[in-house]
């Protein structure tokens, strides 16, 4: 092995400064047979956790440090030699990243001293504290005096360019003088020189320049790729002492992320207490009240958890939770535990979940195990927007600004990204780029179409002679790091400061601050996570419980029955839209085959319709042994146990942990490690492990090739989207409650979804749609009789909000309702007067005939809100406010384009309606069941939904909405791709095909596809896209 | 009376003119992020394309599509041959709009026939493949409202007229269009019916301002423009060109076509002004003075022709501008100098030829470029006027670089380059540094990759080797003290 150690490397998480991943740095720094590599991100350290994973995994030492930004722009390589020297880095960043801008966050010289203690540094490269040594001479006596003599090396680096000896010589004159060692390194910015090209694009991206001019801000050559020791070692051959010197630094180093000092915080409880025995005795209080008697199944179970809980040390991390989990009731948030936390006796005692583990034999396992190292999963389900906002703000101020922060999202390069940046740095014409994103904007379509075929549609050729390099470009590009942003929910908090053990940064989101690592790097390194979803429908049942209290008709979600025929029936019928979970397309058409019966079968459904079990085809296994057209089997008759409420077909991740411990001996550390191999998406490695050791158990018992190879498959098919079983319940209780909510409580349930829209699959107008299919009455947006929200009606209609009023802000909708409530509108000129709505408020609102009642029809309105507003002393007297509206009404074409342009949604006839008379020969959804398999029909409507999944090979699936209902057509991959732009463009489409009408799912083959332009209809409301 | 001359479809029309085109063609705003259709030809019509969507829709409702983007220079170029032909018919010419002229024709004897003057004007473009519809009224705004209707349209009864006429040929304020639409109101007439008071107090000036255009009382002067100073084409390229033939193609139909525009006006070339636009956003530009000037096509071209024959650009040409400008035929100076040669045009031509015949490169004052390439630089046609260098400070001896770098073969050691043999110089070297590395463009076909050797020889010199993949080059001598 190498003496060298590579001591400056950057990595694409440098973002724009580098072009390699850092797993890519590892892989390749292993395979240079480097002892170890230090990670030096510029201003963070982001990359490092995935550098110490992937290192760990390759026998590589991965070492910590990041590039400084200073104040005089010059930038400061520290490496962290010591713990104390790691935390000094991190508050040195937050410290700075808190108080400037995202752009510029720089560290000031003044801070360094103080902070200094266990980080080396180096001198840097060209951007360094000695750029040019001659001049910068003063600066590196600064470096010392802030580090120590003995801390400081001066850096040299050697990419082969004539320039660099210049400086290097004067480097080494200037250690000399000040008796300081040289050390020398890469400075890498790639793994391997091929990545240079992506470099360079990064360098136009952030000179906002192109390749052709850029001149020499691009990369002399390609020289800062990684490099052997031998080859390092042939470099510095005249000064020897700079390589062995990054052994001595790299000896120095004693801290590793491995050893971050993270503790989760502690739990202040009763003076006499334990953190162990007060969560004991909230269970078992918990408990009681969960279950009544405690029988003895409950208390085994109970203390089976509570001794592993206390063994491996987690107690405090539940009693938090706990005491989140309270907060949220007390301020009256609706809240509900997912995860694997479902499978927890425990975690259902303390009110955190709320599925019964043992009712539902969950395995336990799935959630904590004696060989876990890593923390238990709990997740809380809150309402999104303002109530979930709410705890997360309690969890900032109960362990304060430094203590708390959510994890990060990597923000990747993507299809249109990528080509967008690339494009722009080969000067590929904007029209071309434009193109690009508008055809593709719904993503990246490998299964049909290559890259290149793409471009050549969007007006680049094949025979372009920057084509290629773009294809190839965006290759090395996809996936690497853009920017960072903040993940959805997921929160992570610390004993003491949490800005010691990673950096923390502002997030554009004002009162957010975020860590400079995603969610699988704190799961990673043993840093613990809570997530705080946000759900729309928590929100939306929330807001429903709320009205059916007001009406008279209260709600208790937990004591819904949970055999409601009614509900059921619901379900099969597919009647869901709007519904939790089981409201999509897909979920839709399996529905009436499935024909959920009991909870469980709701569980089945939320879990089945998942690219897991689609892509290891147990979809059409189960429904099909369901309905009894084959006969239920077992990979083996040992797992008869195992897979029997599954008939046989492996559909949870609890199954396949189950099935490895009884097939392949696998202990609950072993089923663990299986566990994250199955929810760690980023490493292929990791299961590629896994199954190995699975092969070798069950060979070692016995499994026949056969069956091991089924069973394989499954594991692998679970990879990338396994779904838990307790996620599956959690997600069914919801979606079980959404449905009984839409069967029983339908008006406020549909307000509950309007006020808290966009969520869900479908568009405000089609939940309406449903709501009048299922006579529920919808009233327009009045300002005579609308509150800002929806709301019902006395006699249970659904009077739509002002908050449906596009580009009407909601201190314009309170002060129409405030002044309301004062005093009934006289008139329009009173209404001017009191509320001073903007002219284009005031437009819309009479365009959305949201005026009727003040005016005599819309027109009318539109006439009167014209003219100018009147002062107060010139309110006119009643007699002299009658102006005869001198047009005639709008007709119900134009009243249907005005109620979408604005508000989104109409409550007059459906647009297919109108035009009904004019098309022929066109099936309505409602009649489409009714036409035998295999008959050619053609259907029409306005798009609702366009969608071409992941695990569908190409085809397409478009869902049309008419008067009647919604109708659904399967488009394959060839007639997409020749009418791409009728399918992703036209808001109304007609679609020729065959009926598939065979086991109750009901669907048109499409064969021929047309746009429905009519000149009345326009653009209809927003359809769900590919999403 | 007045003549409006209006081009329908203006930015269509002016992107289309010098292509053939089948089938459906539109327009967009191309500097938009989100190209939109501005103009739509009648076949893109028939497809239900119209201005407003989106180039994606558009596509959708034909994928065949020809989309092309809005040019200021085409623009340009059709709006001068608008004014041009107003100018024929008035001097009192006014250019309203790019795409509307129109003239004052009081002072000049009333045709026969209103309806025959129209018809001839609309014929004398469409030999030009230029639609042009033409109003005639006793205002030139009613003039104006006519042309916009299409054909050729003559205003005797301005009620009439008004009642049936669309609004939107008002060419109104899109705030006012709005709240036209928004009343449901489709045309003048409809408009005029509203109560006059209440319309004013709503819509303002600006409505008053329509209904004087309309009333057919009200005469403005018109806002007199001249010539300008000199005859303009232009084409914009689908996508960058890789040769000159296209250029050279629509050059001479250019130059045909302007000549015989020229001619038309009793006048003859002295300057041509060429300029390419080029795809990294920066334009070729030059300028060709015609010794002794002319509207012989085959005189005019054959300069071009010889310019481009020997013209090299880095980036490519993704349009072509043409500018002749003219001068009266008869009177035509020499200059001091000139007269005294027989064929001056044929001397200019020489020597555009003898600069193609050494290339560009050897004309001009070398200037560097900023890039890791040794060596590169660029001509240019003027000395730059000084500025402050960015070049970072030169260390080390000075190095007398050969141009053309000399070829050599070179023996090498482990250690480098150990013996050199040129017909500069030979010798075995004594000592070496390097190798220095630099690659570029890797993006293009001129991708390069050199590396340098510095090499004292046995002789005493001391010299820059370069090699490029296995070809080894003598660069240059460093200047030093034995």
């Amino acid at each position: 092995m190498s003496t060298y150690v590579e001591l400056h490397a950057r990595s694409a998480f440098s973002f724009l400064r580098a072009a390699s991943q850092p797993e890519q740095l590892a892989e390749r720094a292993a395979a240079l047979d480097l002892p170890a590599m230090a990670l030096l991100d510029r201003d963070g350290v982001y990359g490092s956790a995935r550098l110490h994973a992937a290192a760990r995994e390759r026998g590589l030492r991965g070492i910590v440090g990041a590039e400084l930004t200073l104040d005089d722009g010059s930038v400061l390589p520290v490496i962290a030699a010591t713990r104390p020297g790691y935390r000094n880095l991190c508050r040195l960043l937050t410290k700075a990243k808190l108080r400037g801008t995202k752009a510029h966050a720089p560290i000031q010289w003044a801070e360094l001293a103080a902070s200094s203690e266990g980080l080396i540094a180096l001198t840097g490269d060209e951007e360094g504290v000695l750029a040019d040594p001659l001049r910068d001479a003063s600066r590196l006596k600064r470096v010392v005096e802030a580090f120590g003599h003995q801390n400081v090396f001066v850096e040299i680096q050697r990419h082969f360019r004539r320039e660099e000896e210049w400086r290097n010589q004067a480097l080494v004159d200037l250690a000399r003088a000040h008796d300081l060692p040289l050390v020398a390194t890469n400075g890498v910015t790639c793994h391997e020189k091929a990545a240079r090209g992506v470099l360079d694009v990064f360098t136009c991206a952030r000179h906002h320049t192109t390749l052709d001019r850029a001149g020499r801000l691009l990369a002399a050559n390609s020289e800062r790729a990684l490099k052997s020791g031998a080859e390092m070692e042939r470099l510095f051959a005249d000064l020897p002492e700079a390589i062995t010197n990054t052994q001595r630094i790299a000896e120095r180093v004693e801290f590793s992320l491995e050893n971050l000092g993270y503790e989760f915080p502690r739990y202040a409880v009763p003076e006499g207490e334990s953190m162990d025995s007060w969560l004991r005795q909230m269970t078992y209080r918990g408990a009681r009240e969960r279950y009544g008697v405690l029988t003895e199944r409950v208390t085994r179970q109970l203390e089976r958890e509570l001794t592993l809980i206390a063994q491996l040390g987690f107690s405090g991390y539940f009693l938090i939770v706990w005491d989140l989990v309270n907060f949220c009731r007390e301020a009256d948030i609706l809240m509900q535990g997912r995860g694997s936390a479902a499978n927890s006796a425990v975690c259902y005692s303390l009110g955190i979940t709320a599925c019964d583990p043992i009712a539902c034999n969950l395995l336990f396992e799935r959630f904590l195990s004696e060989g876990r190292t890593s923390w238990p999963d709990i997740d809380l389900d809150l309402p999104s927007g303002e109530r979930r906002e709410r705890v997360i703000q309690e969890v900032y101020r109960r362990y304060g600004p430094h203590g708390a922060a959510m994890t990060a999202n990597v923000i990747t390069f993507r299809g249109k990204s990528c080509m967008r940046e690339i494009g722009k740095a080969l000067n590929l014409s904007p029209d071309v780029l434009d193109r690009f994103s508008s055809l593709y904007a719904s993503g990246d379509f490998p299964h049909t179409l290559e890259l290149r075929d793409q471009l050549a549609q969007a007006g680049l050729p094949q025979s372009h002679p920057r084509a290629g390099v773009a294809v190839a470009l965006y290759e090395r590009m996809y996936g690497l790091p853009r920017h960072l942003g903040q993940h959805s929910g997921g929160m992570v908090i610390c004993q003491g400061e949490l800005s010691s053990i990673v950096p923390l940064e502002n997030a554009s989101m004002p009162g957010r601050v975020v860590c400079q690592w995603d969610k699988d790097d704190c799961e990673d390194l043993g840093i613990i996570k809570v997530d705080l979803l946000g759900l729309g429908m928590m929100a939306a049942m929330q807001d429903t419980i709320e009205l059916c209290r007001q009406r008279g008709r209260p709600v208790d979600l937990a004591q819904i029955p949970k055999d409601d025929p009614a509900t059921y029936d619901l379900l099969c019928a597919a009647d869901t839209i709007g519904t939790f979970q089981v409201e999509s397309r897909a979920q839709m058409a399996t529905l009436p085959r499935m024909k959920p019966r009991c909870f469980y079968d709701v569980c089945v459904e939320v879990a089945i319709i998942r690219p897991g079990p689609i892509q290891g085809r147990m979809v059409h296994p189960y429904l099909n042994r369901r309905e009894g057209l084959e006969p239920v089997t077992y990979f083996d008759e040992r797992l008869r146990p195992v897979l029997e409420r599954t008939l046989g077909v492996p559909l949870f991740q609890e199954q396949l942990l189950k099935i490895a411990m009884v097939m392949a001996d696998f202990s609950g550390a072993e089923a663990e490690e299986l566990r994250r191999a199955l929810s760690f998406h980023r490493s292929q490695e990791r299961m590629n492990k896994v199954v190995v050791k699975l092969r070798a158990g069950m060979l070692a018992k016995g499994v026949s090739e056969d069956v091991t190879e089924q069973i394989l498959q499954a594991v692998q098919s679970f990879a990338v989207y396994g779904f838990p079983e307790s996620h599956a319940i959690s997600f069914a209780l919801i979606a079980y409650a959404s449905c009984w909510l839409k069967v029983h409580r339908a008006p406020e349930f549909y307000v509950g979804l309007l006020n808290n829209q966009p969520m869900g699959f479908y568009s405000a107008n089609t939940l309406l749609q449903d709501a009048r299919a299922r006579g529920v009455r919808v009233r327009p947006v009045s300002v005579l009789t609308s509150e800002h929200d929806c709301t019902l009606e006395p006699e249970g209609s659904i009077r739509l909000g002002l908050r449906m009023v596009r580009g009407m802000d909601a201190k314009t909708g309170h002060r129409i309702v405030a002044a309301r409530e004062q005093r009934t509108f006289e008139d329009l000129d009173d209404f001017r007067l009191r509320v001073a709505p903007s002219k284009d408020v005031l437009r819309t609102l009479a365009r959305s005939g949201a005026l009727n009642g003040l005016v005599e029809h819309r027109r009318d309105g539109l006439w009167q809100v014209t003219k100018p507003a009147l002062q107060l002393e010139e309110l006119p007297l009643p007699s002299e406010n009658a102006e005869a509206a001198p047009f005639a009404p709008m007709d119900a074409f134009e009243r249907m384009n005005a109620d979408f342009t604005g508000t989104g949604v109409t409550t007059g006839p459906h647009p297919m309606r109108l035009i009904r008379d004019q098309l022929s020969a066109i099936t309505t959804a409602r009649d489409l069941g009714a036409v035998p398999h295999g008959r050619r029909v053609t259907i029409a409507g306005m798009v609702i939904c366009r969608q071409r999944p992941g695990t569908a090979n190409g085809f397409v699936f478009i869902s049309l909405e008419d008067e009647t209902g919604v109708s659904n057509a399967v488009v394959p991959p060839a007639l997409f791709e020749r009418r791409r732009l009728v399918i992703t463009q036209e808001s109304f489409l007609r679609i020729e095909g065959v009926v598939q009408n065979a086991r109750d799912s009901l669907i048109v083959k499409s064969t021929r596809i047309e746009g429905l332009s009519y000149a009345e209809l326009a653009q209809g409301p927003r359809s769900h896209d590919f999403r | 009376m007045y003549a409006a001359l209006h081009l329908p479809r203006f930015r269509l029309q002016a992107a289309l003119r010098w292509r053939h085109i089948a089938g459906s063609a539109v327009v967009v705003d191309g500097r938009d992020a989100k190209a939109i259709v501005l103009e739509a030809n009648a076949a893109a019509q028939a497809k239900r394309i119209f201005s407003g969507q989106t180039v994606a829709q558009a596509m959708a409702r034909d994928l065949g599509v020809l989309v092309l983007p809005r040019s200021d220079a085409e623009e340009a170029a059709l709006a001068g041959l608008l004014l041009e032909t107003a100018q024929t018919l008035s001097a009192d010419v006014e250019q309203t709009a790019p795409a509307v002229c129109i003239a004052d024709l009081r002072r000049r004897p009333a045709p026969t026939c209103w309806q025959s003057f129209g018809d001839g004007l609309r014929q004398q473009l469409s030999a030009e493949q230029i639609e042009v519809a033409v109003g005639l009224a006793t205002t030139p705004d009613l003039a104006l409202l006519a042309a916009r209707g299409g054909g050729v349209a003559i205003v005797y009864d301005p009620s009439a007229f008004a009642a049936t006429l669309p609004v939107e040929a008002m060419e109104l304020s899109r705030e006012m269009a709005l709240t036209l639409k928004d009343w449901g109101i489709a045309t003048v007439g409809e408009l005029l019916r509203l109560p006059r008071t209440d319309l004013l107090e709503r819509l303002g000036p600006e409505a008053e301002a329509a209904l004087r255009r309309v009333s057919g009382r009200h005469r403005r002067p018109l806002k007199l423009v001249h010539l300008p100073p000199g005859y303009h084409e232009a084409f914009d390229f689908e996508h960058e060109i890789e040769s000159t033939e296209p250029i050279l193609f629509l050059l001479r139909r250019f130059l045909e076509h302007l000549c015989g525009r020229l001619r038309s006006a009793h006048r003859v070339a002295q300057r041509l002004n060429l300029s390419l636009p080029l795809d990294d956003g920066t334009t070729y530009e030059r300028s060709f003075s015609i010794p002794a000037p002319t509207t012989d096509v085959t005189v005019l071209y054959r300069i071009l022709d010889t310019h481009l024959e020997g013209l090299r650009l880095e980036q490519r040409p993704v349009g072509v501008r043409l500018t002749v400008e003219p001068v009266a035929a008869s009177g035509c100076q020499l200059g001091l100098f000139e007269t005294a040669l027989r064929d001056l045009n044929g001397f200019g031509e020489t020597l555009a030829r003898l600069k193609a015949l050494l290339g560009e490169n050897a004309v001009g004052v070398p200037q560097r470029v900023d890039s890791h390439a040794p060596d590169a630089y660029t001509l240019a046609e003027t000395f730059p006027e000084t500025s402050e260098s960015t070049e970072p400070p030169v260390r080390g001896l000075p190095l007398r670089r050969f141009r053309p770098p000399v070829v050599a073969r070179v023996d090498c050691s482990e250690l480098g380059p150990s013996h050199v043999d040129s017909r500069v110089v030979q010798g075995e070297v004594t000592h070496c540094a390097g190798p220095y590395r630099r690659n570029g463009n890797w993006w293009d076909q001129d991708r390069w990759s050199l590396e340098e050797w510095d090499v004292a020889l046995t002789t005493g010199g001391l010299y820059r080797l370069g090699r490029s993949g296995t070809e080894w080059r003598l660069e240059g001598a460093y200047e030093h003290l034995r």
